[in-house]
């Protein structure tokens, strides 16, 4: 079972498998062969054709059916015509190359020899490969050497001219020389040998006119013919029409089977070994020159070598891309040049004269006149001179090719000449228009070329006119010839729209000329690639402005273009015009333009910043202090009342008066008067507690106020014992004793001791009302106090008869009337306490037996009015003269300060109120 | 006081007691280094003799005597006192201060509570019972105006919030009546204090001028009048 290959994967499949097992690509074609009724339609529309196309075409249908060799013979015999008028129309019309257009014959040969070469290698491929496999291996089958190789592999079959046409080299070992010493090549006719002879040093016989062997027939169709030729399958047909042709039928009429079309591929030794050397003519050879261009060819190959190397500068750029080269030797070579002028058919002029310039067509001829030496240019390129003396050979028997070789139909295909209408078919005869017509699908593709001629040159007129030539090919001429003519588009697309291509994507609008832009129509191609040529029938087209703008101009012109604009004079850049100036601009410099430095600030944030700085300028400096005047008003008033004070204190002392008198009996205080109902109630030399917790600063007060109450404890011989809370109340306590009451003469430890001071506040106070004797173990004095008589028969608190509190502080009368009365039982507790303290005391004071303190003496207001209870005058009376005068002035000095702020404010509101009005 | 009679210890002290009376009174014409010089030297004389009181009167007799008696119980206390007297000193330093914490609880403790019991049983009992009985005097007058002015000193010192401020309830006006008779009777009170702080200056102020007398009578003057 044979395997289908996937032409994904490529891997191997059955052959019944229409997808591929391993990656689910379709391996046959979606569309199926045509049906019997698409090929009886088919057959309808063919019937205009010859017959010998009709059965090529079922041939194509059938592979199986051979043709007959009657048809074979049938189709030699027309082939044979066809050179036959080919030969007299060139002798007809010998010099009409150099009038011809340029066009790209050479590219078109290139072309459709690939595409026949590429149809011959997928003959003997069975499966279709890899399309990258295939692309890679057409750079190998470009060398000479593997073509040459491949044509070895082909068997005896394969004509020489016919491998040179394949591998794009003359073959000028093909070129033997038989035993008469004749020069044969190999099958080639004498026309196309000229134009393959100029390569080698083997010249053919002159005059020799081999023609091609009947059956044998191999023709180069122009690519596009072949574009989508399917694999025949036949390595060799037996019928009268030619491989090539039947080919050609196939490939129009099964366009489903198209084979991936190769960009180049070796050619297919099996074609080209059943083309015989004989069957060619002569036109066919030297369009087999022409695909010398092969874009595969080497320069270092022998047939590019054969290519007149003068040719490399003339030509164009499209003739040149195809590899071509030349040489200035080979321009100067007189044999190509005669040929040229005399030979060359019109066709073949146009295919390369134009291109070439006036240069070229006004180059000596030393050619033969029957051979166009344009073809032999065409097909072999010469890189030394040397080479190009070697086509001298080569170009005699191309010269003494009869212009009767070439047909008429060929010659119009090339270049105008017209194939003799008696040898043609009558039913194929006429108007190209009408032959379209009668053609089949797989020719009617030609329409869309032949709108794409335009107007007709001269060569398409040929081939209108001309009646015998083949109806079918007619058309081909003149799409060929249109295209060349027309030179509208480049030769690298030439493929592309030419009838035969099935593909759907190329659509003809694309094609039509008319419709391009100016720049792409044919006659600005053919206008660029003539200018600067020499022929004055050729007027030099008008490029485009901005396409002469990019043109490198010097000298002169450089010169006028400095009117229109800035032309370049420096850099790679150099030559062109309007170009952006960009080292002007570089060295031109502006002086950098100068901002302010003012801070745009608002009024505002400029205040702040004001307000900021001073405050900022303010921190170092040292404030001064404005200098009190040593007399104001507050210090006069202070002294004033200083100085009245103390005059009046001062005279009241100094003088001593005792002229006021002291607070009469009614208007003695309650307390005082308990105060003196208790001590004078005590017993004689009874004990009697006195605390004294005032500090020295009152001592003045508090000796005034409890100098008349401890006088008459002393003058009842009280034995006391002196306290103290605070530290300096002992001290106090021994200088009232020793200094106030000095007349009672009362001595320490016999009838007072000074126990000296209790420590530790309330607590310690507490404490000594509970034990007594445990706080104190020794006198102010340093004796032991629990054995002196002051402190007989004391153990507690509540055996002192009466416990005297002379302090100055509140919160101490407070202390002791909370600490020590409520453990004092029936022992009275007085108060001397202090004027300022009396309203915090004064509550504790009742005259009630259950009052907290049963009698109180205030200050000196109190001491005097103890002295008019006791009716012993004291301190109290020697103070209160002083002390009157001082409460007097102190009134008066409230009255007359509280009068004079009110007047003040009274003044004050009246000058507000005169302010108001007045605003 | 009669220097003429006293010794040098006390005429000493009598010049300096009249030389320090002149510098206090030289504030009189502002504040003065006489001034300072008195107010400093008297701060220091005072705790000065405070020390020496409490030594000689409480650290002598209450904790150095007892450990040298022969009385071993004396001894023990002055021991039992001695140790939380002593931890107290490490208050001093900052890394043995908690070792004086526990004396220092209980001096504060004894004292907060000795101080908040006398205040109880001392003040607040007798001044509630005081008020109550206020009327058994039959002086209705000097007893409506302690009630009085007590009552409208307390609600004086009602600090309540006001609902809104633009709303007042009627028992806040007759609050803030009350009230501002309180204050009247608080201004009162305050103005006896400063009366008696008035009185006893100007006693002191008396007396300074009649020691300044004596000494100059007594001491200048059969000096400078022979």
């Amino acid at each position: 079972m044979a395997d289908i290959h996937c032409p994904m994967c490529g891997k191997s499949n059955p052959d019944h498998l229409e997808v591929c097992q391993f990656c689910d690509a379709r391996l046959t074609p979606l569309i199926s062969p045509k049906s019997s009724d698409d090929i009886s339609h088919q057959k309808e529309e063919n019937a205009d054709l010859p017959e010998w196309l009709n059965l090529a075409w079922d041939a194509n249908l059938d592979p199986e059916k051979s043709p007959s060799s009657e048809d074979e013979a049938d189709a030699q015999e027309w082939l044979d015509r066809i050179r036959v008028n080919s030969e007299e129309d060139n002798e007809a019309q010998p010099d009409t190359y150099a009038d011809s257009e340029g066009a790209t014959p050479s590219a078109e040969g290139t072309e459709w020899l690939n595409r026949i070469r590429s149809l011959h290698q997928s003959d003997q491929e069975t499966q279709v490969g890899d399309f990258e496999e295939k692309t890679n291996a057409i750079p190998q089958s470009g060398s000479s050497q593997t073509q040459d190789e491949g044509l070895d592999l082909d068997g005896n079959d394969l004509p020489g001219w016919l491998d040179r046409l394949n591998d794009g080299q003359i073959l000028s070992e093909d070129r033997t020389t038989d035993e008469n010493g004749e020069s044969h090549n190999g099958g080639l006719p004498d026309w196309l040998d000229g134009g393959l002879g100029s390569e080698e040093d083997a010249p053919p016989a002159e005059g020799e006119d081999a023609p091609p062997a009947e059956g044998e027939v191999a023709f180069d169709f122009p690519s596009p013919l072949i574009d989508d030729e399917p694999d025949s399958g036949e390595s060799k047909p037996d019928v009268d029409i030619p491989d090539w042709l039947s080919s050609l039928g196939m490939t129009s009429d099964s366009d489903e089977i198209l084979v991936p079309e190769k960009p180049d591929s070796a050619p297919s030794s099996d074609t080209i070994s059943r083309i015989g050397d004989d069957e060619i003519p002569d036109w066919l050879s030297n369009m087999g020159t022409d695909r010398d261009p092969d874009p595969f060819l080497t320069s270092d190959e022998p047939g590019a070598e054969a290519i007149p190397a003068e040719e490399d500068e003339e030509i164009p750029e499209w003739l040149s891309t195809l590899g071509i080269e030349s040489s200035d030797e080979a321009i100067s070579s007189p044999e190509i040049s005669q040929a040229e002028d005399s030979d060359i058919p019109d066709w073949l002029s146009d295919i390369g004269i134009d291109s070439k310039g006036a240069e070229a067509t006004a180059s000596p001829s030393t050619e033969g006149d029957d051979i166009p030496a344009r073809i032999s240019e065409m097909g072999i390129a010469h890189d030394s001179a040397e080479e190009a003396e070697d086509t001298e050979g080569a170009a005699e028997p191309i010269s003494q090719v009869p212009e009767g070789d070439m047909p008429d139909w060929l010659s119009s295909f090339g270049g105008g000449d017209s194939i003799p209408g008696e040898k043609l078919a009558p039913e194929i005869a006429g108007s190209g228009s009408e032959q379209l017509e009668d053609l089949g699908d797989w020719f009617s593709d030609l329409e869309g070329v032949e709108s794409l001629a335009g107007e007709p040159t001269p060569a398409a007129e040929a081939l209108e006119t001309d009646e015998e030539m083949p109806g079918w090919l007619k058309n081909l001429g003149s799409v060929v010839t249109g295209t060349v003519d027309d030179d509208s588009i480049p030769a690298a697309d030439d493929h592309a729209a030419l009838p035969f291509v099935q593909d759907e994507a190329v659509d003809d609008d694309l094609l039509d000329v008319e419709g391009l832009p100016e720049w792409l129509t044919p006659d600005s191609a053919v206008a660029e690639s003539v200018e600067g040529g020499s022929d004055s029938d050729l007027t030099p087209a008008e490029l485009p402005g901005w396409l002469a703008a990019m043109r490198p101009i010097d000298g002169d012109e450089a010169g006028g273009a400095l009117e229109d604009g800035t032309i370049e004079s420096a850099g790679p850049l150099a030559g062109l015009r309007n170009i952006l100036p960009a080292e002007p601009e570089i060295v031109q410099f502006k002086k950098p333009p100068v901002y302010s430095a003012k801070l745009w600030v608002s009024y505002n944030q400029q205040a702040q910043a004001d307000i900021f700085q001073e405050l900022l300028a303010s921190e170092g400096k040292a404030t001064t202090i404005p200098d009190i005047p040593l007399v104001s008003s507050q210090r006069v008033l202070r002294w004033l009342i200083a100085f009245i004070l103390m005059a009046a204190m001062g005279l009241m002392v100094i003088g001593g008066s005792q002229n006021v008198p002291l607070p009469s009996s009614a208007a003695i205080p309650d307390s005082a008067y308990a105060a003196s109902r208790i001590v004078s109630a005590i017993p004689d030399q009874a004990p009697v507690l006195l605390a004294f917790d005032y500090e020295p600063g009152t001592s003045g007060e508090m000796q005034a106020a409890a100098a008349a109450l401890v006088d008459h404890l002393m003058l009842k011989g009280a034995r006391l014992t002196l306290v103290s809370t605070l530290p300096t109340g002992p001290a106090v306590g021994e200088y009232f004793i020793q200094n106030i009451q000095t007349q009672h003469n009362y001595t320490s430890g016999d009838q007072y001791v000074n126990l000296g001071y209790i420590p530790g506040g309330a607590a310690g106070l507490a404490s000594f009302v509970q034990i007594p004797k445990w706080v104190f173990k020794q006198s102010y004095d340093g004796m032991e106090p629990w054995n002196t008589q002051p402190l007989q028969d004391i153990e507690t608190i509540s055996d002192f008869s009466v416990v005297v509190i002379i302090t100055d502080d509140p919160d101490v009368a407070r202390t002791w009337v909370e600490q020590v009365q409520p453990k004092l039982g029936g022992t009275p507790l007085l108060m001397v306490i202090s004027a300022q303290a009396e309203p915090l005391v004064r509550p504790y004071f009742s005259d009630n037996q259950n009052a907290q303190v049963q009698g109180i003496i205030n200050g000196l207001t109190g001491g005097a009015a103890y002295e008019v209870t006791v009716g012993k005058t004291n301190l109290g009376r020697t103070y209160w003269d002083a002390f009157s005068i001082g409460l007097i002035i102190a009134i008066a000095m409230v009255l007359i300060g509280g009068g004079a702020n009110v007047i003040l404010h009274l003044l004050t509101q009246s000058k507000r109120k005169d302010q108001g009005v007045a605003r | 006081m009669n220097l003429s009679s006293a010794n040098m210890p006390d005429l000493i002290g009598a010049l300096v007691g009249f030389t320090l009376t002149l510098f206090v009174f030289s504030y009189a014409w502002g504040d003065n280094p006489f001034f300072r010089i008195a107010t400093h030297l008297f701060v220091g004389v005072a705790a000065g003799y405070a020390t020496v009181i409490s030594i000689y009167n409480i650290i002598l007799p209450q904790l150095i005597f007892p450990l040298l008696s022969e009385n071993r119980g004396e001894m023990i206390q002055a021991v039992i006192y001695l140790i939380p007297s002593a931890l107290v000193l490490t208050k001093m330093s900052s890394q043995l201060s908690k070792l004086g914490n526990p004396s220092m609880a209980i001096l504060v403790g004894i004292g907060a509570a000795t101080a908040a019991g006398g205040a109880v049983i001392g003040t607040v009992s007798p001044q509630v019972s005081a008020s109550i009985n206020i009327f058994e005097d039959q002086n209705f007058i000097n007893a409506g105006v302690i009630l009085a002015g007590t009552l409208a000193t307390l609600i004086y010192f009602h600090f309540g919030r006001k609902k809104t401020s633009d709303q007042r309830l009627p028992t806040e006006q007759v609050i803030q009546g009350i009230g501002w008779i309180g204050q009247a009777f608080i201004a009162i009170t305050f103005g006896a204090l400063f009366a008696g702080v008035y009185f006893a200056a100007l006693t002191a102020l008396i007396e300074r001028f009649s020691f300044l007398w004596i000494f100059l009578r007594d001491f200048l003057g059969p000096a400078v009048l022979g």
